[in-house]
Parts: C-alpha cells; structure tokens; sequence
C-alpha cells in the first residue's frame, strides 16, 4: 500500500491574501497576492509572528508564523481543509488590513 | 545542493533541508534566493544568537546580510534540528543567548 505524505497546503482567502503552510515545519506564510514577488523585509513581534514589510514604503505585505499549529491549533492537525481555513482565515485578515 | 547539516557555536546541529528551502522558504520568502550561503552562515558563524518569541525551541540567528545594513536571520529548532524558516532584517531583537 502507498504512503502518502502531504507537505504543503496553500490557497487563496478571499482573492487577496494567499497561503502556504509547511506541514512537517510548522509554518504558516501569508502573503498579499498582488506582493508575491516583492522584496520584503521582516521583523519578529513581540508576539512571535514574523512582520514582512516593503523596504521603500514599510507597507505590512505579509506574515510568517513559526509554529502555527502548535500555538494556535488544538490538537492534532485536522483532516478537514475547511477546518484548517477557518483558522488561517483570522490571520489573513492582519495582512489584508 | 543537498540537505546540510549546520552546526552552531553551541554545538547544537540544524539541517536545513532542500525540501525546506525550496519548497517553502523560497517560494514564500523569494527575496532569499541566491542567499543560501549566506542562510548557512547565519547558523554556523552568527553574528548574534536571539531567543525567538514565536516558540520556546526556537532561536534567531543573525548573519551577515546581501549589503550594508541588512542582515540575514535564520530561525532555528533547536530541539527538533530543524531550521524552520529564514528572512532578510536590517535589526537584530530579542533576549541574546550568544554573541560574537
């Protein structure tokens, strides 16, 4: 029997925030959509997420977080993708502000 | 390239994994493409090791950066062994638990 291995979930939230989480290291990264591509500085908070901001203009295009499921998930990771949305969905909204 | 095994001053040894870095760190960080040396640097001759605030397992190693003024910082699982992500910053922050 085949062992399948899912490494990676990304998508989109309401067409302009998109993300990617790295499953085996725990890592959620959201990105505004139309700032794939942009240089970006980054910078822990206080908080432990990692700010990624423009280097001309200091503008918020994305956050990294570094132990996403185990800071804000319960339990073990859920076999429901919409379950896993529900809770990127939050976050997503810190980058599209 | 293949997966690395990266040894800090502490002793402490991370792999930074093809996988890792192709398949999430670059693509979601594209800015540290062609920064990999300099990513492996960060955890084997840091300038600064910080605690990270993002997990207790985790430290922030600041390298030398592209250009002047900017550095490269490394996250890093020390329990795991596992260098979870990397970014480009102009500052270091963070409780220091080693420095140059």
């Amino acid at each position: 029997m085949a062992t399948i291995t899912t490494d990676t979930l990304e998508g989109t939230i309401n067409g302009t925030v998109s993300y990617h989480y790295d499953v085996f290291a725990d890592v959620l990264y959201l990105r505004l959509i139309d700032q794939m591509e942009t240089p970006s500085i980054g910078e822990e908070t206080d908080d432990g997420m990692i700010e990624l901001r423009t280097e001309d203009s200091n503008r918020l295009i994305g956050i990294t977080i570094v132990s996403w499921w185990k800071r804000f998930g319960h339990g073990a990771l859920p076999d429901s993708i919409s379950e896993i949305q529900k809770r990127i969905e939050p976050l997503a909204q810190k980058v599209a502000a | 390239m293949s997966d690395r095994t990266l040894v800090d001053p502490l002793g402490r040894q991370l792999i930074l994994s093809d996988s890792g870095w192709f398949g999430h760190i670059l693509k979601r960080h594209p800015e540290m493409r062609l920064l990999r040396g300099l990513v492996e640097q960060a955890v084997e001759q840091p300038l600064q090791i910080c605690f990270s605030t993002s997990d207790a397992n985790c430290r922030l190693y600041y390298g030398a950066g592209p250009g002047r003024g900017m550095m490269v910082v490394v996250v890093g699982d020390v329990t795991a062994g596992l260098v979870r992500t990397a970014y480009k910053t102009p500052r270091t922050k963070g409780v220091v638990e080693w420095q140059q």
